[in-house]
This record gives C-alpha cells, sequence and structure tokens, in this order.
C-alpha cells in the first residue's frame, strides 16, 4: 500500500465552472519524493492545496496511510492531518521569532522537549544560533530553511512544497535545492512538491506528475519522463524538442537512430520522431540526401551553440552544437543524430 | 466528530454577523416603516411651505462646501507632494489639522464676528438702502458657514489627493516632466486627470459631512434638510421627520452610487510600485508663495478658531461651569469608550472570523455593516429615536427603564453609524496580512480560531487600534445623533458647546471646545500612521 493514494480527483471553480482538476489520480510511497510539473494554470497549486487541506476537492478521495483525508463531503480538517507545508513565499510568521516560528506547531511539547527539538531542527538545516532572529533579518535562503524547520517540527508524514525555490536566485537555488532534498532523505519524510521549473523537478524528484489544464499527462520517473515523452506537450516542456515527421526522414537510416519513436506529433497527428537539440549532430551535407537545413540563427550558450536550421518543408530544427567547429548563418549543413546513447552500466 | 463542532461554531458566528447586520438596518427599517404612515396635513404644509427650501438650501450647501474644500484641497495636495521647499514636511503634517477641529467647535469661534460685522451693514444700510442690507444680512451667514465647512472638511481631499500624487501617478508624472512639460502643465494634463478618483473620493466624504452637519448650518440660522428633519421631529410630526429623513437620504445614496460608479471605471491610477515622485526644488519667492498658499487655509480653519478659544479659556478661567463640564466629560468618555468596545468585538466578528472561516455570508452582513457610514445622520436619528420611543411606550417600567432605553439607543445609533470606520482600517490590515500565513498556521496544527487568535490579530494589532482611535474620536466629537437621541439633562462635550454657543455664551463653551480639540488632535496620531502605513 502506498502512503498516499489520490483517486480521480476533480474540482471546478465556480466562476465560469473552469474546471482546475479533472479525475487527477497518482500515489506516492514512503520516503519518496514527487514533483507536481506544469505551467501555471495547470491545477498543481490546486492540487497541493486540496492535499494541505486548503481545498475540498469536488470529486474523489486522498487517503494518506489508508485513511481517507479529503473526498467532497469534507474529510479531515488542515490542522488535523498531519501534513506539514512550506509555502511559496515560506509564510514565516513575521511577528515571531525563528525560534517561535519553528516551535509554533509543537505548542503542546513540553518545555526541555521543545528546545531539544528546536536545537536538532535548527542544526539540520544548518542555522544554528539563528533562533532569536525575526523573519525580516534573514537572507532569502536562511527563510526557506527556516520554514522547512518549521513544517518538519511536528514530524509529519508527508511535506507538501508549494514552488519552494521560486523566491530564491539561480545561484542559491541550486544549493538551497540539494540541500532540501538531502534533509529529506535524511529525515526521511515523503514529499510532494509543486514546481514549474522543469529542472527543480528532474534534479529532486524520485517521480514526476506532469499536468495539463487539470489532467495528468505523464507520470514517471525523471529519466522516464524526459527520454520517453508521453505525450507532445510533456516533450516540449521539459525543455526544446524537435519533431521530425517520418515522410521527411525517408533516407535518413534507421539503424542510426538512436532515439525512441515518440507520441504523433505536428498539426495532423503525423508520425515522427521526438529528438532533443543534444541528440543531433551536424555534418557536411553528404550527396545521398540525408536531413539537411541551412543555417537560419546561431545563438551562443555558453557550453554549446543553439543552431537553428531550416529545413525542406519549412521545418526549423534545434540543434545544441558542442562539436566546436564554426557554424555560421546562411551555410548549409546535413543533421544527423548522435549515433548511440551509452548503455546503462 | 470534528467537523460537526466545526460546522457548528461557523454557524453562530453567522447568526452574528446576521444580527449585526440587521441592527444596522433597524433604523432605516424603522423610517420606512413610519414614513409610509398617513401623515395629513402636516405633510401638506411642509410640502407648500418648507420642503422647497430646504432641498435648494441643501443643494446650495452642498456644492458651495465642496467647491471650496477642492479648491483648498487638490492644489495644496499638490504642492506638498510635486515641490519641495523649506517646510513643506511640517506643512504636509499641519494640513491635516483642520480634521481635529469639529466644525461646530470652529463655528462657536467664529460665530461671534457676525456681531462684529455690524459696523459694515450699517454702511450697506446707508450707502445701498435696505434691500442690500437685507441680502447681504442673508448672504453673511452663508459666507461663514460654507466656508467654515470648507476650511474644516477640505483635510478629507487633502488627503485622498496627497496619496494620490505622491504615488500612484509618480511614474506618469516624471514621464511627463521628461517629455518636457512644465509644472502647472504636468498638474493640469495628468495629474489633475489621475487624481480623479482621489477627488471624487475625498470629495464625497465632505459632501456625506456637510449633509450630517447639524451644528454649524443651525448656529448660522441656515435650513437645509438635516436641520429641518430635526425641526419636524421637536414639532411631533414624527411622520413628516422620517419623509425628510428619506430625501435625504436619496441624496446622499445618489453621491455615493455616483463615487462606486466612477470608482468601478477606474481603469488607471493603481500603482505597481512605481516608486515616489521626486520634488521640484522651488526658489525662494515660489517657496514664500507656496507656503503662503497652503498657510491660509491653515490658519482660517485650525489657528485663528484655536487662539481665539484659548483666549476665551483664559477669560473664564474661575468659571462655575467647571464642574458641569467635568461630567459632561464623564459622560462622554463613558459613552465613547463603551460603544468603541462594542465597536472593536463588531469588527472583529465581522471582519477576523470571516477572514477566518472564508464565509460569503459573513462577508455580505459586513457589506450591510458599512453601509451605516453612509446613512444620513439624521435618519439614524429619528429611526432609532421611533424605537426609542416604542420600546419606552411599550414596555413600561418607570423613568429608570426611559432613561436606560434612550441611552441603549444612543449606543445602537453610535454602533451604527460608525461600525464601518471599525471595519475598514481592521479590513485594509487584513488585506496586507498574506492569506498563506493562516494557511501556515492551519497545517501546522492551529484551528481557524486558533490561527485567527495567534496570527492574524498580532499582526493587525495596530490598525486594530487605529481604528479604535477613529471610533473614540468620532463619537466623542459626534453632536447631530447625541442632540437627538440623549436622555433628559444628560449633556456630552459636544452638546455642551452647542448649547452654550447657542445661548450666545462663547465664552463659557471655549473650555470644553479646546478639550474637545485636544482630544481630536490625538485621535490624529493613529490616523496619520496608518495612511503611512497602508501608503507604504
Amino acid at each position: 500500500m502506498s502512503l498516499l493514494e489520490v483517486n480521480g480527483i476533480s474540482k471546478i471553480y465556480r466562476r465560469g465552472d473552469t474546471a482546475a482538476l479533472v479525475g487527477v489520480s497518482f500515489c506516492l510511497e514512503e520516503k519518496h519524493i514527487l514533483a507536481l510539473v506544469g505551467a501555471s494554470g495547470s491545477g498543481k497549486t490546486t492540487m497541493l492545496r486540496i492535499l494541505a487541506g486548503l481545498e475540498v476537492p469536488d470529486a474523489g478521495e486522498v487517503r494518506l496511510d489508508g485513511r481517507v483525508i479529503a473526498r467532497a463531503s469534507g474529510g479531515v480538517a488542515a490542522e488535523q492531518r498531519g501534513i506539514g507545508m512550506v509555502f511559496q513565499n515560506h509564510a514565516l510568521f513575521p511577528h515571531l521569532t525563528v525560534e517561535k516560528n519553528v516551535l509554533f506547531g509543537v505548542r503542546k511539547l513540553a518545555k526541555p522537549a521543545q528546545s531539544r527539538l528546536l536545537a536538532e531542527l535548527l542544526e539540520l538545516v544548518g542555522l544554528p544560533g539563528m533562533a532569536q532572529r525575526y523573519p525580516h533579518e534573514l537572507s532569502g535562503g536562511e527563510r526557506q530553511r527556516v520554514a522547512l524547520a518549521r513544517a518538519l517540527a511536528p514530524g509529519p508524514q508527508l511535506l507538501l512544497l508549494d514552488e519552494p525555490f521560486s523566491s530564491l536566485d539561480m545561484r542559491l537555488k541550486q544549493s538551497v535545492r540539494d540541500e532540501t532534498r538531502d534533509i529529506l532523505r535524511a529525515r526521511g519524510t515523503a514529499a510532494v512538491f509543486v514546481t514549474h521549473d522543469t529542472e527543480d523537478s528532474l534534479a529532486v524528484a524520485d517521480r514526476i506528475v506532469v499536468m495539463q489544464e487539470g489532467r495528468v499527462q505523464q507520470i514517471g520517473a525523471p529519466q522516464e519522463v524526459y527520454h520517453a515523452p508521453a505525450s507532445p506537450y510533456v516533450a516540449r516542456f521539459f525543455g526544446s524538442c524537435n519533431f521530425l515527421p517520418f515522410q521527411l526522414l525517408g533516407s535518413l537510416e534507421r539503424a542510426r537512430v538512436s532515439c525512441r519513436v515518440g507520441p504523433p506529433g505536428g498539426a495532423s497527428g503525423e508520425r515522427g520522431l521526438w529528438v532533443r537539440p543534444e541528440h543531433l549532430l551536424l555534418e557536411k551535407p553528404t550527396a545521398a540526401g540525408g536531413l539537411s537545413g541551412e543555417v537560419e540563427r546561431v545563438c551562443f550558450a555558453g557550453s554549446s551553440q543553439r543552431v537553428f536550421l531550416k529545413c525542406a518543408g519549412d521545418l526549423l530544427i534545434e540543434v545544441s552544437h558542442t562539436q566546436g567547429f564554426p557554424v555560421e548563418k546562411g551555410q548549409v549543413w546535413g543533421i544527423i543524430p548522435v549515433r548511440r546513447l551509452p548503455e546503462q552500466p | 466528530m470534528e467537523i460537526k463542532s466545526r460546522l457548528f461554531s461557523g454557524f453562530l458566528f453567522k447568526l452574528l454577523a446576521a444580527g449585526l447586520a440587521l441592527a444596522v438596518l433597524i433604523p432605516l427599517g424603522v423610517v420606512f416603516l413610519r414614513a409610509s404612515q398617513p401623515a395629513g396635513e402636516a405633510w401638506a404644509a411642509i410640502v407648500e411651505y418648507r420642503l422647497w427650501g430646504y432641498i435648494w438650501q441643501t443643494l446650495l450647501l452642498v456644492s458651495l462646501v465642496t467647491v471650496i474644500a477642492l479648491a483648498v484641497g487638490v492644489p495644496t495636495a499638490w504642492v506638498i507632494s510635486a515641490y519641495d521647499f523649506r517646510g513643506r514636511a511640517l506643512l504636509d503634517w499641519l494640513l491635516l489639522l483642520p480634521m481635529a477641529m469639529p466644525g461646530f467647535v470652529a463655528a462657536a469661534a467664529y460665530v461671534d464676528l457676525i456681531g462684529a460685522l455690524t459696523p459694515f451693514f450699517i454702511w450697506v444700510r446707508q450707502e445701498w438702502g435696505i434691500d442690500a442690507f437685507l441680502r447681504v444680512q442673508l448672504i453673511v451667514p452663508w459666507i461663514f458657514a460654507t466656508g467654515i465647512l470648507g476650511m474644516t472638511l477640505f483635510p478629507y481631499v487633502y488627503l485622498s489627493c496627497r496619496a494620490i500624487f505622491a504615488r500612484q501617478s509618480a511614474g506618469a508624472i516624471e514621464a511627463a516632466r521628461l517629455l518636457g512639460e512644465g509644472g502647472a502643465g504636468v498638474f493640469f494634463r495628468v495629474a489633475l486627470p489621475m487624481a480623479r478618483p482621489a477627488i471624487v473620493a475625498g470629495g464625497s466624504l465632505v459632501v456625506m459631512e456637510t449633509m450630517n452637519d447639524y451644528g454649524v448650518v443651525s448656529l448660522f440660522g441656515l435650513m437645509p434638510l438635516t436641520p429641518g428633519v430635526f425641526r419636524a421631529w421637536g414639532e411631533g410630526e414624527v411622520v413628516v421627520a422620517m419623509r425628510l429623513a428619506l430625501f435625504l437620504m436619496i441624496f446622499l445614496s445618489a453621491v455615493l452610487v455616483a463615487e462606486r460608479w466612477q470608482r468601478g471605471r477606474r481603469g488607471f491610477g493603481d500603482s505597481n510600485g512605481e516608486g515616489k515622485l521626486g520634488r521640484t526644488r522651488l526658489g525662494r519667492g515660489k517657496s514664500l508663495l507656496a507656503v503662503t498658499f497652503c498657510t491660509i487655509p491653515l490658519i482660517l480653519g485650525f489657528f485663528l478658531p484655536v487662539w481665539r478659544l484659548l483666549r476665551w479659556c483664559w477669560d473664564s478661567r474661575g468659571s462655575a461651569e467647571l464642574a458641569g463640564h467635568s461630567q459632561a466629560a464623564w459622560n462622554s468618555f463613558a459613552l465613547a469608550g463603551g460603544t468603541v468596545c462594542l465597536l472593536l468585538c463588531g469588527a472583529v466578528a465581522l471582519v477576523a472570523v470571516q477572514r477566518a472561516y472564508g464565509s460569503r455570508s459573513i462577508l455580505v452582513a459586513q457589506k450591510i455593516c458599512l453601509l451605516g457610514y453612509g446613512l444620513p445622520s439624521a435618519l439614524v436619528a429619528v429611526g432609532v429615536g421611533a424605537l426609542v420611543v416604542f420600546l419606552a411606550e411599550n414596555f413600561p417600567g418607570g423613568g429608570m427603564l426611559a432613561l436606560s432605553a434612550s441611552v441603549f439607543g444612543l449606543v445602537l445609533a453610535y454602533f451604527v453609524r460608525f461600525l464601518a470606520v471599525a471595519i475598514q482600517p481592521l479590513a485594509a490590515g487584513y488585506d496586507r496580512v498574506p492569506g498563506c500565513l493562516r494557511e501556515a498556521a492551519r497545517t501546522l496544527g492551529s484551528g481557524r480560531l486558533g490561527a485567527m487568535w495567534r496570527v492574524d490579530l498580532p499582526l493587525v494589532r495596530t490598525t486594530l487600534l487605529a481604528g479604535a482611535t477613529l471610533c473614540f474620536v468620532d463619537i466623542f466629537k459626534e453632536l447631530t445623533l447625541t442632540l437627538v437621541l440623549r436622555p433628559f439633562d444628560f449633556e456630552t462635550l459636544a452638546t455642551r458647546i452647542y448649547r452654550f454657543t447657542d445661548e450666545g455664551r462663547v465664552a463659557d463653551a471655549a473650555v470644553p471646545a479646546m478639550a474637545l480639540v485636544v482630544l481630536c488632535l490625538i485621535g490624529l496620531f493613529p490616523l496619520s500612521t496608518l495612511m503611512k502605513r497602508l501608503e507604504r
């Protein structure tokens, strides 16, 4: 039995009857981290708020440890679920010190136990000696860590994180992200986190649930979702992805194709290949008539160059060029797939 | 089970909110009920002889006072916002002072000046004849009354425009400057149109206050609708008073609807953190001009009356009225203090509990209670007055009950009229507390009321206190309601000031008047800090 089971959750907002969630189901094992990923308006935050008990679903049910905690007729009140939450802007209580913030949820604990817990948690998040500070005296990263410590203090079975890293700047984000994952792993706390940043989800989650317009598009491990997208939407959502219709690839050697045949794409639902730019190489155009195109634009992206080529049929293909030789606008290059992905060891 | 108890407590709070909304609607209901009863000849006589006079006097009074308040309030706000000169920061604060000068107190300080004009009247009589003399005698009280109301009410316009000039339109004003528009051009082409919502908002407050005024107009012998209502009430023509109060209500509703309508159409004026307006430094000559321009209304609306009152205070030292003054002051304190406690509970039940439960029905009740501020004072007074009479007649229990009935009526009337004053700062304070804090408290095991108690209320403490102070001062200086509803022989500072002034004993009125002004000054502090907090 999974720790968390979400079965057919639907939610309709009364204004304009737009459905926020349509029959969403997924489950989460103990000690695992699950990411709900989607663009804004995909319903991922609504889903999280239903898990927390801050909203009530219109259909379906949520079970935690076998017990029904949310269903259309109500369920367990938010304060009695034993689910912790880290909010998007951390939601630290501005009128309370770090100590009072962290201990907010464990008021009923004896004083000595409280101070032991405080010391342990501040040690865990790397903020010892900050207990008497107020939230406005902390940096963004420190606030995020206090929010995490506060949510962990009551010892929740499940931790929810709503866009926990979005308010941090790029450099800070990576370190806080890795720290958060290590802390969750160390405590063995299962977590669901919501993000619109695919990189966050790929780096932190054990499983990813991709959502679009209130529906689940795909559920899978990060590698699965990235390399074998279930739909064009998922393919594009996790970074640039080229769609190469089979009819254009007639002469492309099948043996050299290293990527999987993806879901139907394109305007008319034709079949073809979904290939990420880093799985394509440039080479001298061959007389044999492989896929080739004229360079339309070259963008420098640090470790690579993003080359956009215009191929037959107005098809624009992006290649992540890392081979070093110069590529300029107007040149004609052949495009071939990377020969073979390295096998799993 | 836990859900059941939660639903039950939610139900109780909804019941409470419904009761509060009902209380606010009571005066209106009573007035409607009584106004629909037959009035007989009395009403016909009023329609024939007085109604037209009431209406044109009301319209003239309101338009004159509004024009004066706008003509003073908007330019002063612009000068303070857009220019920098010596004394600017001080003037910025001083321009709020006239708010601490209740109209009837200023009137007390000015009313004897009409007597001082006698040589002028004689001169007119000799030079221009009897017609001119009569006309001047008619016009001069109007000049005084509208001038006094305008000079004490303009800070409403000043405040609302100041906020918008300083913050909201800063970006556009700076853009206009960079496009080569000069001072006056910026004012008329950019700042003024953009401040329109603020001008209308401040102006409608001025209109409301003017319509509700009883003290100033009756001291100068003007007869717009509000004194008209009380005259009919005093003559025992209850139904006539009710109908006149409804006329007042129609006027006021029209103003409020117009204000709402233009606010709804406003597609501009909201800031998105554009930053503060950079002020232009003025040279010596222009600085002097700016200071003079801002100081004249200050002198007329505050310093001159205060100076005259202080002088009379000094003259009347050792007067025999001190015991009466302190009794009246105690009455005022007890009434205002008690009502403020009730108002605070009401505001918490309507705002804090509403947010805690996210209840739509409590929100509706809250909106209804906000309407109370839009009810004319005269309507609330006669509505509650009729209710008290009804209670006293149908539940006779001797004089003691009659006294407590009218104290109850007075508290109910204050409650209805000022509940909005307590609600609005609290609601504004709540708007600044992110909802996620409440949710965070709940995921940490606090119940709805627990989260309200441990997180929300500590965070809105200052705005709650500011609202309480505003209510306290408003009740303290309320004259119109108190005059009608007070128990027999029961005086507050406000009614005492009015009575002495009316009897021509302005010197005796000076001490309570100064006490009232000082108290209102204390009330300005929370107001200005509230404005600053909301501005940020």
